[in-house]
């Protein structure tokens, strides 16, 4: 168990709110909520003025810890942060995948549809157009719906424009396991606009999983680079 | 901890430093075309003359300028995207008029952007404002003026002024020849309507180039000839031509330095803020887990079960479970009433300043605690034990949406908002009730505008304590000493009528704890749409005695109506027990409407406590935050010469949520109510908890403006 909860560390978000974040919504019956709490307590009792962990775990370190479901490795440059996040839930189409001190980030077939805890988060991107492209695996011009809060908390919602372009094959590595995929490019402008909001790069295995992205997450966080942790 | 407090210096320096002036929106794209800049009188314009820009809507602004011994303070609001407002406190040292040496003077301005420059588009912005349109008038004039923007970096300004702005160079009189003069010592404060546009009329322009994002030059041909000023020699003034530069140190803050009236340096502090650009990021820490999802029906049907329901030790131990839950979102558990199908919680809210939170939060919490046959979650917002409202959300529906990118709107439509019945016996929280609190802080008050002391301020500490019978039934009292400060240096000036306000300097020259307020009070909902309450008691500082409101207000309706009336007693200025030889009933039916887009009107009529006949109006700007910006005015049958200086009461308040500065949720906010004079006409009693504003916060309207919190 010491080892599982040392290893665990690893895969800790920083975040000034640490243990507030185990917040309501738990099924406390569920094994996941016991191991989370249990490990919570033991994390942030580490020395103050550290820099913040970084997503350190191996293949092997994450078998040996007992984690069998899908790990989300999320790194976003923008606030200095690595961790890994783990499956937690699955309503309906997405995936909500949360670190030990509950952020949480929930994607839809890969695709970034909210984060939450991380400063200004990005509220919801529509990810359902995007999907059906991705599927069909061609070209492909759609628009996907932004939605942020402004200063006043109101939902301020923006179309965006975009164009789906597939590029070469190549070969990822996740955490030691090469992937051959297809790299896809997204550009999505507002209307009227020549700069692009954002450039998003997809690289989607053979069975339509993606394997590793770069997803934006709003002006504020910036990039999200995104890597999905099958352990055997 | 170091970390987080790095974490906080950055975000500082990012509000502070990094990016500047306008709006971006959540893409984080801003608006094009220069910024807009406050002149010497903080309106949007050049130096000392305006131009026809706007702020940003909502822009709440203070500036500080100083040039040839006139130092002018003034506050502006844009109140909405065209119509702006300001009031500005002005000193002019060595203008001896009415028997001062330094003169002060108190005026309001209010401007309209009549036309505005399309991206793209020929014609230039155009506005049209009053300067000084109520105050005593000395610095009134009217202008109607057009800027246009060329590019982000240049934009040309040229306008017609009247009265000041009308003295220098004038060309003619093109509406009337006749002005009436400025009289020093006027009473002042009517509308001068008689004056507007008047006499004669020069004109003034000028050129703003903002080479950078920071830096901005200007040069300017001031129609204003000074002429009281230069006569008593205030400054002299030798030049039309003002130039300078200005800089913009951060989002907050510009700085500018000019060469005026070939004479004199001055400079200028403009300091802008907005509701919709908050000082810290709200972070909604602690963030809400993901909702807790049932097991399926048909997977785990025994999980289903209504028999838990038959349980005795159901009830103890689910509102345990569930006041501890709430608890850590800072909501307090009331009562509550299980059904195997339905549960109905009430609640009092303590922490989020909006209220869709609050009940985003709550349901989260029945989701977590509350076993899987019950669908139906109502939740009762209440008020110091008033039952305000009742929201009524089906659970498969939270389920089901909370991860959708249409969460909140999609929610909005589902949930269902009653009019709370009156809370049941049965369902209270064993053992609550009587329920005892207490707080100690500090606190300030402040008074402006003596001519003595422009600023006077006291730090005074309150112990506030109640003690709540039952829901509804409170007894509240608060005792207070002074710490610190100048407020009991504050002068009673004369009056003609009785005294009911224009004493508070009296109140506040006493040393030692006072006693502030003590209310026995009843608050509930009668029904039908309608809410009773009875205070009796010393009501606050200066009065005591007997208040009875009744209030009508639908839970989907914009509008309300109230009446009031009310049986005071003067205080002791000793702020004891005893009373002095004034007592009055005062009254009010009032009319409240809550219009689209966060402008709330108030009509109250009746009888002040001076025994005046009249009526109040107030328009305040309430923005989804909680920023609010209002004015109001009081006219009664108490002629302007019998009120005394300013004629007729008026003034502004402002509101700003803690939240707003700290990013962390609070129910506090900080502000205060300007008024250019206390007189005693137009004077109501301050009766604490009035119903209109703890029945709408649970209302429709409110609710709706905030609801994209509700998943927070």
């Amino acid at each position: 168990m010491k080892k599982k909860l040392a290893l665990l560390a690893f895969l800790v978000l920083s975040s000034c709110a640490a243990v507030e974040g185990l917040g309501s919504g738990e099924t406390e019956g569920s094994p996941m909520f016991s191991a989370v709490r249990q490990i919570g307590s033991g994390i942030f009792s580490r020395g103050r003025g550290e820099a913040p962990p970084q997503f350190a775990a191996t293949r092997a370190s994450l078998n040996a810890a007992g984690i069998t479901r899908p790990v989300l490795v999320a790194r976003l440059d923008a606030v200095g942060i690595s961790v890994g996040l783990l499956e937690f839930q699955t309503p309906r189409d997405a995936i909500v995948w949360r670190s030990l001190d509950g952020n949480t980030i929930t994607t839809a077939g890969g695709l970034l549809r909210n984060t939450r805890g991380f400063g200004t988060d990005l509220h919801s991107l529509e990810t359902a157009p995007l999907r059906r492209a991705l599927s069909n695996g061609g070209p492909a011009e759609y628009s996907r719906l932004f939605r942020g809060l402004d200063g006043l908390d109101q939902i301020e919602t923006h179309r965006l424009y975009c164009q789906l372009q597939p590029e070469t094959r190549e070969t990822v590595d996740v955490l030691g396991r090469a992937y051959d995929t297809r790299r896809y490019v997204e550009t999505c402008r507002l209307q009227d606009r020549a700069d692009p909001v954002f450039v998003n790069t997809y690289w989607q295995g053979r069975g339509g999983t993606i394997w590793q992205s770069r997803q934006w997450a709003g002006p504020d966080l910036g990039y999200i680079d995104l890597e999905r942790v099958n352990p055997e | 901890m170091k970390r987080c407090f790095r974490g906080l210096f950055a975000g500082v320096a990012l509000v502070m430093g990094a990016s500047l002036p306008g709006l971006a929106d959540t893409l984080g794209q801003r608006p094009a075309g220069p910024r807009p800049t406050l002149n010497f009188y903080g309106s949007v314009g050049l130096i000392d003359m305006p131009s026809a820009q706007v702020m940003p809507d909502g822009e709440f602004s203070t500036t500080i300028s100083y040039f040839g011994g006139i130092t002018r303070n003034t506050l502006s609001f844009q109140i909405t995207p065209r119509l702006s407002g300001a009031f500005r406190y002005a000193a002019t040292e060595g203008l001896n008029l009415a028997g001062f040496e330094t003169y002060y003077d108190r005026s309001f301005d209010l401007r309209y952007q009549i036309l505005q420059q399309r991206e793209g588009g020929w014609w230039p912005s155009v506005a049209i404002g009053l300067q000084d349109f109520v105050g005593t008038g000395i610095y009134a004039s009217e202008y109607i003026v057009a800027s246009r923007s060329f590019g982000s970096q240049l934009t040309v300004t040229g306008g017609i002024g009247w009265g000041r702005l009308g003295s220098y160079n004038s060309f003619a009189s093109p509406f009337s020849d006749t002005r009436p003069a400025f009289i020093a010592g006027s009473p002042g404060g009517q509308f001068s309507v008689d004056q507007w546009f008047r006499g004669p009329a020069a004109f003034f322009g000028g050129i703003e180039w903002q080479p950078t994002d920071r830096l901005g030059l200007a040069l300017e041909y001031s129609s204003d000839a000074y002429v009281t000023e230069t006569t008593q020699g205030v400054f002299e003034r030798r030049s039309p031509w003002n130039f300078g530069v200005d800089y913009q140190v951060n989002r907050s803050l510009r700085m500018g330095a000019y060469y005026m009236y070939g004479s004199e340096v001055g400079v200028n502090f403009a300091f802008a803020f907005n509701p919709a650009r908050p000082l810290t990021t709200p972070t909604y820490r602690p963030i809400p887990g993901p909702l807790a999802l049932r097991p399926s029906r048909g997977e785990a049907p025994e999980l289903w079960t209504t028999a838990w329901l038959a349980d005795p030790r159901a009830r103890p131990g689910l509102g345990a479970r569930l006041s501890e839950a709430l608890a850590a979102q800072g909501q307090q558990l009331r009562a509550f009433n299980l059904g195997a199908d339905t549960v109905e919680i009430r609640i009092e809210n303590t922490r989020y300043s909006a209220v869709a939170q609050a009940l985003g939060r709550s349901a989260r919490v029945m989701a977590e605690v509350l076993p899987p046959s019950v669908e139906t979650f109502q939740i009762t917002l209440m008020d110091d034990g008033l039952a305000v409202s009742t929201m009524t959300i089906r659970r498969s529906d939270l389920e089901a949406l909370e991860q959708q990118p249409d969460a909140a709107e999609a929610l909005q439509t589902l949930v269902g908002l009653t009019a709370a019945t009156p809370t049941r016996e049965a369902d209270l929280v064993e053992g609550l009730y009587p329920r005892f609190d207490w707080s100690l802080r500090p606190y300030t008050r402040t008074s402006f505008f003596d001519p003595d002391n422009p600023i006077l301020i006291d730090l005074d500490l309150r112990l506030r304590a109640s003690y709540e019978f039952r829901p509804g039934w409170r007894v509240d009292g608060a005792l207070t000493t002074r710490l610190a400060g100048n407020m009991n240096q504050a002068r009673v000036s004369p009056s003609l009528l009785p005294d009911v306000r224009t004493s508070w300097p009296r109140y506040a020259q006493r040393e030692g704890v006072a006693l502030e307020t003590l209310t026995f009070s009843y608050a509930r909902s009668l029904g039908n749409d309608f809410y009773g309450r009875v205070t009796a008691g010393y009501l606050e500082r200066m009065y005591g005695g007997i208040s009875t409101e009744i209030l009508w207000r639908p839970v989907t309706s914009r509008l309300a109506l109230g009446a009031e009336v009310n049986y005071v007693m003067q205080r002791d200025y000793d702020m004891g027990f005893g009373f002095r030889d004034y007592d009055v009933v005062t009254g009010f039916v009032s009319a409240y409407y809550d219009m689209a887009g966060g402008y709330q009107f108030q009509v109250d009529a009746g009888r002040y406590l001076a025994g005046d006949w009249g009526a109040t109006i107030a328009v305040d700007r309430e923005f989804r935050n909680g920023w609010s910006v209002g004015a109001f005015m009081t006219l009664t049958d108490v002629s302007a010469a019998e009120f005394g200086e300013g004629s007729f009461d008026k003034g502004i308040r402002f509101s700003i949520p803690v939240s707003w500065f700290t990013g962390q949720p609070s129910q506090s906010s900080v502000g205060t109510t300007i008024r250019p004079v206390t007189r005693d006409g137009g004077a109501r009693v301050n009766v604490p908890d009035r119903l209109y504003d703890r029945v709408r916060e649970g209302h429709l309207g409110n609710i709706d403006d905030q609801w994209a919190r509700v998943w927070r």
